[in-house]
């Protein structure tokens, strides 16, 4: 964007966050006036020992306690799940929701919040894009890993079991009402998670850093959030246990969840959520994969903005040395070379190309069809909007082939558009 | 423009648009594709806020029919532009339906997967409907559709004649 074109930028939330700060969770509640809270969380979460941390510590604080507890969360939320919760909730007295959890507990919180404020049980006439009412129930969310940012964002995207399609809904209302970033949430997740969260956290501040809602806002949350993944990504996957590293990453997941709320993401999250839906494939893995290439597809419309995040992904070094020209290039080398530093540290547990992501037989788990399906799917995939260019099935379809075996897209492939 | 002068103006051009997104429907292949991944009995509206001008369009029985004013029923999807001097930047294709949109200008009630049907047809009946020059600032890209002068022709004429 130029300067003097309009834009919108919201981010209503409380942020609390540091090495101890759900020490203070009570307070936070406290002073919203807020006593009894409905846990959502899921069966992971709870087989780590988080929910008896914060257990202990509403206890330890005037004897606080969560209301009831609803531990039900699928991996893959859908309708029925969101049903449950909001029957859930009628069936007791609660003030507030707290999640606690990943993408999915967070976006079953929030949906699950429309029903339970709005009153109503379809959560179907609420899809689209502004379509909730009005302010709903208060929602404190915990994230446990460092990467979707839904703590921070106006989205939820939900599977109706019913109508096997995908709901997505997208509201400032959604907007959490506060965040807790502990790293004491964060520090148990494997190398393989950590690595492709931090590529989901990556690719969210990437492409809200491109896309065409991008605002002088959301690009100073966005560069922030490239530069402290790029120094602590690498360590929290060399020293777990590093609170300060896991608490920089939760820093930087929610900087680049509060970018995208705003700015939207595009092409990488556009392919990126069709080869999760069609392969079962995660969604940070295919972020990872997708980086690359997918921003050489926008080279031509982006090179100035995708140059423009050399400095923080690749330090004062490297873009010093670099003439100017040349840093969008050099941004996606750079990319591809922290991104197998990370595949290095992750112990090989972040892949770098689809095809080396095979299934027990030692097939690969995205065949050809897959990939005419999901060029094909993607041409229903909102998040294209956002993007700098119009994309054609064909060309969805280059960048994942490009994708699948680890080369270069052919930049020629690319139908140049006219739009500035 | 003033406000009166605006409202007679997106009338007009809304329909204008929903009339050639029927004639195109007609004409052109890639719209009738767009219009074959939408379900049946599907309706879209296109609005500005909060009560028009704006048109409506509706699958029926397979073919695609746009709706008079004052005819139409709830919309499966409707699209609706905040205020009238975004239309107006809209229509006068300052900028094009997907800048619009995801500059917050238009919100959108229904499913989005549809919406993003929608905005390619709206764009591929821009191309058809105006001058090159013009239609590069109204669309995201723009493709020159095969044989687009004598496609142009028919949809210009059953935009004018057809029922
Ligand atoms: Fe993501």
């Amino acid at each position: 964007m130029t300067s003097g074109e309009f834009f919108q930028f919201t981010s209503p939330q409380r942020t609390e966050a540091g090495l101890q700060a759900l020490d203070r969770l009570p307070n936070l509640l406290r002073s919203l006036g807020l006593s009894k809270p409905l846990l959502i969380t899921d069966m992971g979460v709870r087989k780590a020992g988080l929910t008896e941390l914060i257990s202990s510590i509403l206890q330890a604080s005037g004897g606080m306690r969560f209301a009831d507890e609803f531990d039900s969360v699928p991996p893959d939320s859908d309708t029925g799940t969101i049903a449950d919760l909001a029957r859930y909730w009628h069936a007791g007295t609660f003030d507030c929701l707290l999640a606690l959890g990943g993408g999915s507990v967070i976006d079953t919180a929030k949906a699950g919040n429309i029903l339970i404020s709005t009153g109503k049980d379809d959560l179907y006439q609420f899809q689209g894009y502004d379509n909730i009412p009005g302010p709903l129930k208060p929602l404190i969310v915990i994230p446990t890993t460092a990467g979707t940012g839904s703590e921070a964002t106006s989205v939820s995207v939900i599977k109706d079991a019913e109508r096997h399609r995908k709901l997505a809904f997208c509201s400032p209302w959604l907007v959490p009402t506060a965040a807790v970033l502990d790293p004491r949430m964060t520090m148990t997740l494997s190398k393989a998670i950590t690595a492709a969260t931090g590529m989901d956290a990556l690719a969210h501040a990437v492409e809200s850093y491109i896309g065409l809602a991008k605002n002088p806002f959301s690009d100073s949350f966005a560069l922030r959030a490239v530069e402290l993944i790029s120094k602590f990504l690498p360590v929290s996957l060399k020293a777990p246990h590093d609170r300060e590293a896991r608490l920089q990453m939760l820093t930087a997941s929610h900087l680049a969840g509060i970018a995208f709320s705003n700015s939207m993401v595009s092409l990488v999250h556009t392919i990126g959520h069709c080869a999760g839906a069609v392969c079962g494939i995660p969604h940070g893995v295919c972020m990872g994969i997708l980086l690359p290439e997918a921003l050489r597809f926008n080279l031509h419309r982006s090179a100035s903005h995708i140059g423009e995040m050399l400095l923080p992904l690749a330090g004062r070094d490297i873009s010093l040395a670099v003439p100017r020209e040349e840093h969008p290039e050099r941004f996606i080398l750079a990319l591809k070379e922290f991104r197998q530093h990370i595949h290095e540290l992750s112990e090989n547990t972040l892949p770098l190309r689809f095809c080396d992501i095979r299934d027990s037989m030692d097939s690969p788990v995205m065949t050809p069809e897959h990939m005419i399906l999901i060029a094909r799917e993607a041409a229903g995939d909102p998040s294209r909007f956002y993007n700098p260019e119009d994309i054609s099935e064909a060309e969805i379809h280059a960048v994942l082939k490009a994708s699948y075996w680890g080369y270069s897209l052919d930049q020629d492939l690319v139908k140049k558009g006219h739009q500035k | 423009m003033g406000t009166a002068a605006s409202r007679i103006y997106l009338s007009l051009l809304f329909w204008v648009t929903g009339r050639a997104v029927q004639a195109a429907w007609r004409t052109d292949r890639e719209v009738r594709r767009e219009f074959d991944r939408l379900p049946d009995l599907f309706s879209f509206r296109l609005s500005v806020y909060p009560s028009g001008p704006g048109l409506t369009i509706m699958k029926k029985e397979g073919t695609v029919r746009y709706i008079r004013q004052g005819e139409e029923g709830p919309a499966d999807l409707h699209m609706m532009i905040k205020s009238l001097s975004h239309g107006m930047s809209l229509f006068t294709f300052q900028e094009s339906t997907a800048l619009s949109a995801s500059r917050g200008r238009i919100a959108i009630y229904g499913d989005l997967s549809y919406a993003c049907s929608i905005v390619r047809v709206l764009d591929r009946v821009e191309i058809y409907l105006l001058p090159r020059v013009i239609a590069k600032r109204a669309v995201k890209r723009y493709e020159s559709p095969p044989a687009k002068h004598r496609k142009r022709f028919m949809i210009y004429l059953r935009v004018l004649f057809s029922p």
